[in-house]
């Protein structure tokens, strides 16, 4: 924690050095100082709020879903090898494909409004999640379901007792990048078709407008989501993995 | 309980004829005298492939083994003695034959680790093979109580497993197996990671559980073996001789009254 403090006021301190030997134009680089004050002066006023409250709500949605379709269908590939061998690779192909791509397909077919967004979101993130969600469980020790069984454990007691906790390792991973894959398609989504709010746009509009400060300033709103989801996710790992950190 | 007899192959391989041919006019009348097999290994075959290499562990194995034996299996490393334990538990299924168990099995990993729930405490790990079950959880938890002031233990049983030492662990699966009270006990090096007190003590409580049970054991150790086993089995190192032999324990005749 200490050293993080320490590395981000390093970098800082660079961003401000490279401001005052001006060596980058004005045209696209503002100081920490003109970001610090478009800051402030942007929260005071209050519409970044309403930007960043849209972002994160598309998010959420999307990563909502994802988990909704991706664990249930992860956990199923990864109790059943035929299953797996089935659709290891149709997933493998369209985990390969930037999701992006997916956009203007679900935009003619769903218009341009949120739907279109989380869908093109969920499609990507939700491919991720039972990739990840299967492998976590395939890489269990077989062992101890096999035990119970041999014992005369019963189908939906072996769920309850034994592989949803197996899972539940992968599924706070794949939460994790889940989120990731959201923000980051959320955000161009946002930036490609600009709702009235979010921070894609905004980026968007700002950068029309020529506002650099305050385009540095959401820049940095929107890697602090990031890190703020970072920090959410170990945290709930730890809270639900207990037996694997401890 | 009698002294030990250990069984030659060529011993087992005769036994094994005799116990055959007097099954099957026994088979039908039940003559009451509990001879009847509990534990039935017909035909098994097993092999695994390892590093793209076949390896046979049984072929065309058979063996009977009658209500309340104490068995001990013998043999060197690799020879199928974990192996033959978990198919019997019904733990390892990939094997051709067919293999009977009357009652429900104990069966104790030789690695603690590798069967208990780390997200659950010890108690609840004790106490699920019966809740699963169905069987009665309060006698459950009577039963836990008795055994593990029997056993000494000086552990919180709402530990979880990753909070517990290799020893503690294995207590925990011998509290699992003990609590479940089942009739057919298979035991892997299961008092391995004990110090030499609470092993001597634990193993005199296993001794007296088992006394109206069926046991296999699989250990290392010849006091263990001593103490716990009227019978041993030879596991025979050549697969050839094992076919030819068919190793068998017949019924009463080698398992000494007690």
């Amino acid at each position: 924690m200490k050293n993080g403090v320490l590395g981000t006021l390093l970098i800082v301190a660079l961003w401000q050095l490279a401001a005052t030997t001006g060596i980058f134009s004005d045209i696209y680089f503002a100081s920490p100082l003109e970001t610090a004050t478009e800051g402030a002066k942007l929260l005071s006023r209050g519409e970044i709020y309403k930007d960043l409250f849209f972002t994160l709500l598309r998010i959420l949605a999307s990563v909502v879903l994802s988990v909704a379709i991706g664990v249930p269908l992860g956990i199923a590939l990864g109790y059943s090898a035929r299953l797996y061998q089935l659709l290891n690779q149709p997933l493998d192909f369209f985990r390969s494909v930037p999701p992006i791509v997916f956009y203007p397909l679900l935009l003619v077919s769903l218009g341009p409004g949120e739907s279109s967004r989380i869908a093109t979101a969920t499609l990507a993130s939700s491919v991720m999640v039972v990739l990840i969600v299967s492998t976590g469980l395939i890489q269990q020790e077989r062992l101890r379901a096999e035990y119970f069984l041999a014992l005369g454990t019963s189908k939906p007691q072996l769920f309850k007792d034994i592989v949803w906790y197996e899972a539940l390792p992968g599924i706070i991973t794949a939460l994790r990048a889940a989120a990731s894959w959201t923000v980051i398609v959320i955000i161009v989504t946002e930036m490609l078709v600009g709702p009235k709010f979010g921070l894609g746009a905004r980026v968007q509009s700002v950068q029309i407008f020529n506002n650099i400060p305050d385009l540095f300033f959401t820049i940095i709103v929107i890697g602090l989501i990031g890190v703020g989801l970072n920090y959410l996710f170990e945290w709930l790992n730890r809270k639900v993995v207990f037996w694997k950190v401890g | 309980m009698g002294s030990i007899e250990k069984i030659s192959m060529g011993m087992v391989g005769r036994l094994w004829l005799a116990a055959r041919t007097q099954r099957i006019e026994r088979d039908d009348a039940d003559d009451g005298i509990g001879a009847r097999p509990v534990i039935e290994c017909e035909s098994i075959g097993k092999s695994y492939v390892q590093k793209g290499k076949a390896h046979v562990v049984f072929d065309d194995f058979s063996l009977k083994i009658p209500a309340n034996t104490k068995l001990a299996l013998l043999g060197p490393n690799g020879i199928g003695k974990s192996t033959l334990l978990m198919m019997i538990a019904g733990i390892d299924k990939k094997y051709s034959g067919k293999i009977r168990v009357q009652g429900n099995c104990g069966y104790v990993h030789q690695q603690p680790r590798a069967t208990l729930l780390p997200w659950y405490t010890a108690r609840k790990n004790i106490l699920l093979p019966r809740q699963h079950l169905g069987l009665d959880i309060a006698r459950g938890r009577e039963l836990l109580e008795c055994y593990a002031e029997e056993f000494g233990i000086d552990f919180s049983l709402d530990k979880f497993p990753h909070g517990l030492s290799g020893g503690q662990q294995q207590l925990v699966c011998l509290l699992r197996m003990l609590v479940l009270d089942p009739q057919v006990v298979l035991l892997d090096e299961a008092f391995s990671a004990l110090d030499k007190s609470r092993r001597v003590k634990v193993r005199r409580i296993v001794k007296e559980f088992v006394r109206d049970k069926t046991l296999i054991l699989v250990s290392h150790r010849q006091e263990e073996i001593a103490e716990l086993v009227d019978v041993l089995l030879d596991l025979p190192q050549h697969q050839a001789e094992l076919v030819r032999m068919k190793p068998v324990v017949p019924h009463r005749a080698s398992v000494s009254q007690s």
